[in-house]
């Protein structure tokens, strides 16, 4: 979509230096200065399901580790796994003369054609919730590891408390003495941990046991040394890897993982953290609670046509400017002070002196296909500077010399415009009128090469 | 919503992340394994390709890549706001600084986390077994690396690492595929592998190491050796196991010969000039340790890490050392006459991942992290290599 | 940059009172089964397939070169039903493409060659990338962008998708001109 129009031809400065195009860029209206995806903090909203669109509570995909429950994906491809009905007859226990149809389910991925038959899950009954889970089998030792060293860590943080109030001026000066290893010891990173495993002899750590050592191992089954590798009972390593805690080497003890959620973001300018993205609730729904994107705030600049240039010769290019706001506003063109990024320019723009005036943006009529319109008679338009006028969008004339021979041509200058700051003031003032600012953004037009 | 997770019962949970030279391993803390164990690549936005996150060339292109990588893992598979956040950071103890530093200045200052523990990963494996001393051993992508850890506290006069590891055996399948390995095709059977090398790709090797590879028996691998390493006949080469026919995604069938798959474990245990493999890396490790220390960590032996999966790993290594012990060099230093594993209660690839989780989901981690104020502060991560005079006068200042 | 003119043979399409733009070469089975609602571009080479089922193409659309728009079935005990296919408005579908979906939203972005499975779902505001073969019954939640085969997620798509495709679907078609008389 990107490549339809080339965004990356004109990029606007955010506030932290970087270059990005204004499709990129979000607007802070407190702050009154661009931000870009990299200066903005990512919260996390709500997580959804991408089959099933349906949103989790925070809480509750916390505890199912972010896998939806109804849903699952294939093991070999991950693919979305489809539900398939088939009908069991078996003979009814009291009647041997008559069988009971049962509709049995089983699931079935329809890109690579596994099915969970395929090793040997049995079809359930009911259509959603009753298949399996897997256990890994080390989950008791390790909640029993987990307690014995919580309860350490507790034991740890009451001697912490009651050093606090015991005097420790001796040890102190013993430390002193003694000089750089003790306190080596003592930094934070080993010793720190080690505190965690060490035997103070206490009563809770008898009961932790060490775990089991073994001293020889059996050898590898002859099948290795007879049989050419079954690649196909073999699982591939990204399989293994979607089940970190069980990583079947078979593909006969593959089984059905649930699928991940995905979540909605929103943006957070770091500064002021006021929110710039906040999406709907409604993962399906493409409104936006709050949406300060740069491209409804800020005019748009953009290559009317490309252009040929020759070296040290003046070329006519013609610049677009469309307006976001609703009103109608003032853009002043200026070129940079003190550019600080002089390998950038390669070439010299000459830009129109006075104030480009654009109409505000009409949305009834913006997509009639229609060149005569009212507003065009307000604007008294010089022809050499305004190439064309419409609806919410001019065409100016700017001439370019290009001071290199070769390669890209690229110019840069500041771009001046109205903003109408309509949410600060609807709070503030009393007027109804929208206070008007001068916001400056600098633009690097990259215009063609030579 | 973030505005209610801290006033939940539950603190928010410390992120777990461990990422090594091929896989990174990211997760929450207390729970039984990883989120998710991902390749350790990022899309280079600017070359398009995907490249590897140990593959930099200047610490600016690390920041970014880091910054991606980070973005997959807390928005993509953890599905967590990374502000105001615990987290611990598993590594290698020979981690280079410069990695260290950018990685925790992509934490701080791009996710704004609110503190960082850097966790020796042969340290915090030993939180798996419930004891505290032990030779770690982690046979991974890169490198192999034994550090021997007594009370809690690495030795660090005890390290001992070698380039022999995942990466050494996928580069020699491929000079062995490149050198007698042949691929059908529906209009040519058994062309030479060295005309197509583009075919084979780090990801077919890895899948044919996972697949198809194995680490043979001693009695066998002593008599490969035998042959290719101190030139024997031919002849005297045991029996291969039968050849397999490798289908490529271009749909013509790559043969991988028997050859291949038995004799490419063997490059973690030849000997060569200097006499080094996995085995003897241990013993050289034990041989540093003080005295009474070498029998407690010879009966506590952990291995970690993904290439400790291989079949046949355990079985080979076990039956090396017990012959190396019998060598005068090692049988007149040690008096270690038997070494006893441990299996931890996770597969090999997450055990230091495991580790994190435990020492994550303790209460008193605040105490033992970098904040997000005192980095800010200081600029500098502490190091157990850098000995400087800012980290000890600071430390007497908080004594309470 | 802005889009570029791109001239097309007078004669070569027609041209309707709600301002559509559809190619004589284009195949329109079962026409009167097929509602496109306004200044739609239908490219020569396409097939929509409005003898299945019927279909629903919103404004300012544009169906690129040989792209087909075919409406998935559902195989029922008693046999076959074809889903009516509603496509949204503001769609971008690149050049040959085969839409079996079961609803495509709107501001859509379908990417060259791509196959979208029977009965999938697309919702508004997605893209497919070139190439992806997305499975039957795949469903793309709003904002995301799918590629490889089989389809998964690969990207954001950012906020202001929604202005993006209504400029770009807009400006084509208001640049999709006529040649003058003949070639």
């Amino acid at each position: 979509m990107a490549t339809y129009m080339d965004v990356n031809l004109v990029k606007y400065l955010c506030s932290c230096g970087k270059k990005f195009p204004i499709c990129r860029l979000y607007l802070c209206k407190h702050c009154l200065k661009p931000r870009c995806i990299d200066c903005v903090q990512h919260e996390v909203d709500t997580p959804y399901c991408p089959n099933c669109l349906e949103t989790m509570p925070t809480g509750e995909a916390k505890l199912k580790k972010n896998r939806c429950s109804n849903c699952f994906d294939c093991p070999v491809c991950g693919h979305t796994l489809m539900t398939r009905a088939t009908t069991h007859t078996t003979p009814n226990p009291e009647d041997p003369t008559k069988v009971i149809t049962k509709k049995m389910y089983y699931m079935a991925c329809g890109f690579c054609r596994w099915t969970t038959r395929d090793v040997n899950l049995p079809d359930q009954s009911v259509a959603t919730g009753n298949w399996p889970e897997l256990e890994n089998p080390n989950s008791k030792r390790i909640s029993t590891l987990l307690d014995n060293y919580r309860a350490m860590a507790q034991i740890e943080k009451a001697e912490r408390e009651r050093k606090k109030y015991v005097k420790r001026r001796s040890h102190l000066y013993l430390q002193e003495k003694y000089g750089l290893p003790s306190s080596a010891m003592k930094r934070k990173g080993l010793s720190s941990l080690a505190s965690l495993s060490q035997k103070d002899g206490d009563k809770v750590l008898g009961e932790l046991e060490p775990s089991a050592t073994v001293d020889s191992f059996e050898p590898l089954p002859n099948d290795f040394f007879t049989q050419p590798a079954a690649l196909d009972k073999t699982t591939k390593l990204p399989n293994r890897l979607n089940v970190p805690e069980f990583q079947p080497e078979e593909t006969g003890k593959l089984h059905i993982i649930h699928k991940h959620l995905l979540m909605r973001k929103s943006l957070r300018c770091k500064e002021c953290e006021h929110n710039l993205i906040k999406a709907d609730f409604n993962p399906v729904s493409i409104k936006f609670k709050i949406q300060l994107t740069a491209l409804n705030h800020v005019p748009e600049l953009r290559i009317l046509n490309p252009c040929t240039f020759t070296y040290n010769k003046e070329s006519v290019v013609t610049l677009t400017l469309s307006n976001p706001s609703v009103f109608n506003t003032t853009v002043t063109l200026a070129a940079i002070e003190n550019e600080t990024d002089t390998d950038y320019c390669t070439g010299k723009i000459d830009l129109p002196k006075k104030e480009l005036v654009l109409a505000g943006r009409d949305e009834p009529s913006m997509h009639v296909y229609d060149d005569s319109s009212q507003a065009h008679l307000d604007f008294k338009d010089d022809p050499k500077v305004i190439a064309f006028r419409k609806a919410n969008k001019i065409g100016f004339i700017v001439k370019v010399t290009p001071l290199v021979k070769e390669g890209d041509v690229r110019v840069c200058f500041l771009l001046k415009h109205e903003f109408r700051n309509t949410t600060v003031a609807a709070l503030q003032s009393e007027s109804k009128e929208p206070e008007i600012v001068w916001l400056e953004h600098k633009v690097y037009i990259s215009l063609g090469q030579i | 919503m973030p505005f209610f997770e801290g006033l939940s019962i539950d603190d928010p949970k410390v992120i777990i992340l461990d990422i090594g030279a091929a896989y990174t391993k990211c997760g929450l803390a207390g729970e039984t394994g990883p989120r998710c164990i991902i390749p350790s690549h990022v899309k280079n936005a600017r070359r398009s390709e995907i490249v590897n996150i140990w593959d930099y060339s200047s610490v600016g292109e690390l920041y970014e890549n880091l910054k991606d990588l980070l973005y997959t893992l807390i928005f993509r598979h953890l599905l967590v706001t990374p502000k105001d956040r615990r987290v611990v950071v598993v590594e290698s103890l020979l981690c280079p600084s410069e990695f260290r530093e950018t990685l925790a200045k992509v934490l701080f200052k791009h996710y704004e986390v609110g503190s960082v523990l850097f966790a020796p990963s042969h340290l915090v494996a030993l939180l798996t077994l419930g004891t505290n001393f032990g030779l770690v051993v982690d046979v991974g992508f890169q490198e192999t690396v034994v550090v021997p850890v007594y009370e809690g506290i690495p030795i660090m006069k005890g390290w001992q690492s070698i380039p022999l590891a995942g990466k050494a055996i996928q580069s020699r399948i491929k000079s062995q595929l490149l050198e007698h390995g042949t691929v059908s095709t529906a209009e040519q059977q058994h062309q030479a592998v060295s005309g197509l090398k583009e075919t084979i790709t780090d990801e077919v090797l890895e899948d044919i190491k996972v697949r198809c590879c194995f680490i043979t028996e001693y009695s066998r691998g002593q008599q490969i050796q035998e042959v290719t390493m101190r030139g024997g006949h031919a002849n005297k080469l045991p029996p291969p196991p039968p050849d397999t026919d490798y289908p490529l995604d271009d749909g013509s069938v790559l043969n991988v010969s028997g050859r291949i798959r038995e004799h490419s474990g063997e490059v973690l245990f030849e000997q060569d000039n200097e006499e080094t493999s996995i085995a003897t890396l241990l013993l050289d490790s034990l041989v540093q340790c003080p005295l009474d220390t070498r029998k407690p960590l010879a009966s506590n032996v952990l291995v970690m890490g993904g290439t400790a999966m291989m079949p046949g790993f355990y079985h080979r290594l076990q039956l090396e050392l017990s012959n190396l012990l019998k060598k005068p060099v090692y049988a007149n230093q040690l008096g270690v006459k038997q070494f006893r594993f441990h299996k931890a209660p996770a597969k090999e690839n997450y055990t230091a991942w495991l580790g994190g989780s435990l020492i994550g989901a303790v209460e008193t981690l605040p105490l033992k992290s970098l904040s997000r104020d005192v980095y800010l502060q200081r600029g500098k991560l502490p190091d157990w290599c850098c000995v400087d005079s800012d980290f000890l006068t600071d430390e007497k200042s908080h004594k309470p | 940059m802005e889009l570029q003119d791109d001239f097309y043979n007078v004669p070569q399409y027609i041209e309707t009172a709600s301002g559509n733009k559809v190619s004589r070469q284009s195949v329109l089975c079962g026409s009167q089964n097929i509602v496109i609602n306004g200044k739609t571009i239908v490219m020569s080479g396409c097939v929509i397939r409005g003898d299945l089922a019927n279909v629903r193409i919103g404004r300012h659309c544009i169906i690129s070169k040989r792209a087909v728009i075919r409406p998935a079935f559902k195989k029922f005990s008693k046999g076959v039903a074809f889903f009516p296919l509603h496509i949204g408005d503001h769609v971008l579908i690149e050049e040959d493409s085969i839409v079996n979906a079961a609803q495509v939203g709107s501001y859509v972005h379908i990417g060259k060659n791509c196959v979208i499975g029977r009965r999938s779902v697309l919702k508004d505001c997605c893209a497919i990338a070139d190439n992806t073969i997305l499975p039957p019954e795949t469903v793309v939640p709003p904002f995301t962008v799918y590629s490889g085969s089989p389809g998964k997620v690969s990207g954001d798509l950012p906020d202001c998708t929604q202005d993006l495709m209504t400029d770009i679907t807009v400006s084509y078609y208001q640049h999709f001109k006529p040649h003058g008389k003949g070639k």
